[in-house]
């Protein structure tokens, strides 16, 4: 096992595998934990930073990148390579937030782990998605705080979008 | 001797191994582990100003050299060695990928010590085929 290549590329898992997978486990937390719905979350935001952490190792090493030390830049390569390699398109756009320096937007609409979910439900697993951004910047050394919120467009799409918010410390240098 | 430390300076797993045929006693083997850790704050200055994976040569002491690498989430290689840049710069690499291997285990805590003996072994054999003159 140690001795396979990590630079070729992995076959695509089938959807339909991946979501049952994760329904079960979503499934399984809420058998356990019940109606307490901030340990369900916080548990989905830890499996998907330790996600975060080794998915960005490999997507750095596939893609020979060198490290970034800026934050505009880290975010661009998350919201292009990385999201590409997580769910087979770039995310749909990355904004700043007017009239504050430190704040950016992620927008993605219909992600794909947040297709048959309700959106007014109390879990979910856009935690899943916020655990992994926050797993990847924690090891790139940026302190991050991210939410998520569903926000519906006046536009023709069907379904909300959903936006993650991120939120940096101010950093010196 | 080789060492690898998390973000926060812990060391996940150490290697020492033998230059030019020289045994090593436990003052040396000291000697050796505080001119590494010495170095941390050099290395973490050329961790701001650039942007690449392999940090080059941190500082010179009388016979060896400290090299310093980085990976893409924080974990820092150094190297003391009296080898020559590119060598050492083709083994960080390839210790890296192993190290990327290890990772990947989902048993394997992130920030704990390193205990595979798989690693282990490739590690010795590629300073076998590397850093050895």
């Amino acid at each position: 096992m140690l001795e396979r290549n990590l630079r070729t590329l992995r076959p695509e898992t089938n959807y339909c595998t991946f979501s049952y997978l994760f329904s079960e486990y979503m499934l399984l937390l809420k058998r356990k934990y019940g109606n307490d719905y901030t340990t369900i979350n916080q548990k989905m935001e830890q499996l998907g930073s330790n996600v975060g952490i080794r998915l960005y190792e490999v997507v750095c090493l596939r893609e020979r990148n060198k490290r970034e030390t800026k934050v505009l830049e880290q975010l661009k390569f998350i919201q292009g390579i990385f999201w590409k390699h997580l769910f087979g398109k770039q995310a749909d756009s990355l904004e700043r937030i007017k009239d504050k320096n430190n704040e950016y937007l992620i927008r993605d609409e219909n992600p794909l782990l947040l297709r048959y979910v309700s959106e007014e439900s109390p879990i979910s697993p856009a935690n899943f998605i916020v655990g992994i951004l926050e797993g990847v910047f924690q090891v790139s050394g940026f302190q991050v705080s991210i939410t998520y919120q569903f926000k519906s467009d006046d536009k023709q799409s069907y379904y909300p979008h959903t936006i993650f918010i991120l939120q940096f410390e101010d950093q010196q240098n | 001797m080789f060492l690898i430390l998390t973000q926060e300076d812990n060391p996940l797993y150490e290697k020492r191994f033998q230059l030019k045929k020289q045994t090593l006693n436990s003052q040396q083997i000291l000697n050796a582990q505080f001119a590494l850790h010495s170095s941390l704050d050099i290395f973490d200055e050329k961790l701001k100003t650039s942007k690449e994976l392999f940090l080059k040569e941190i500082e010179q002491k009388q016979d060896y050299k400290i090299y310093g690498y980085v990976t893409s989430s924080g974990l820092r290689f150094l190297v003391m060695t009296d080898q020559d840049e590119e060598k050492v710069k083709g083994f960080c690499q390839q210790a890296h990928e192993q190290l990327i291997k290890v990772l990947m285990n989902p048993l394997y805590q992130i920030g704990q010590p390193i205990v595979s003996f798989y690693f282990d072994y490739y590690i010795s054999q590629l300073i076998q085929n590397k850093l050895n003159p």
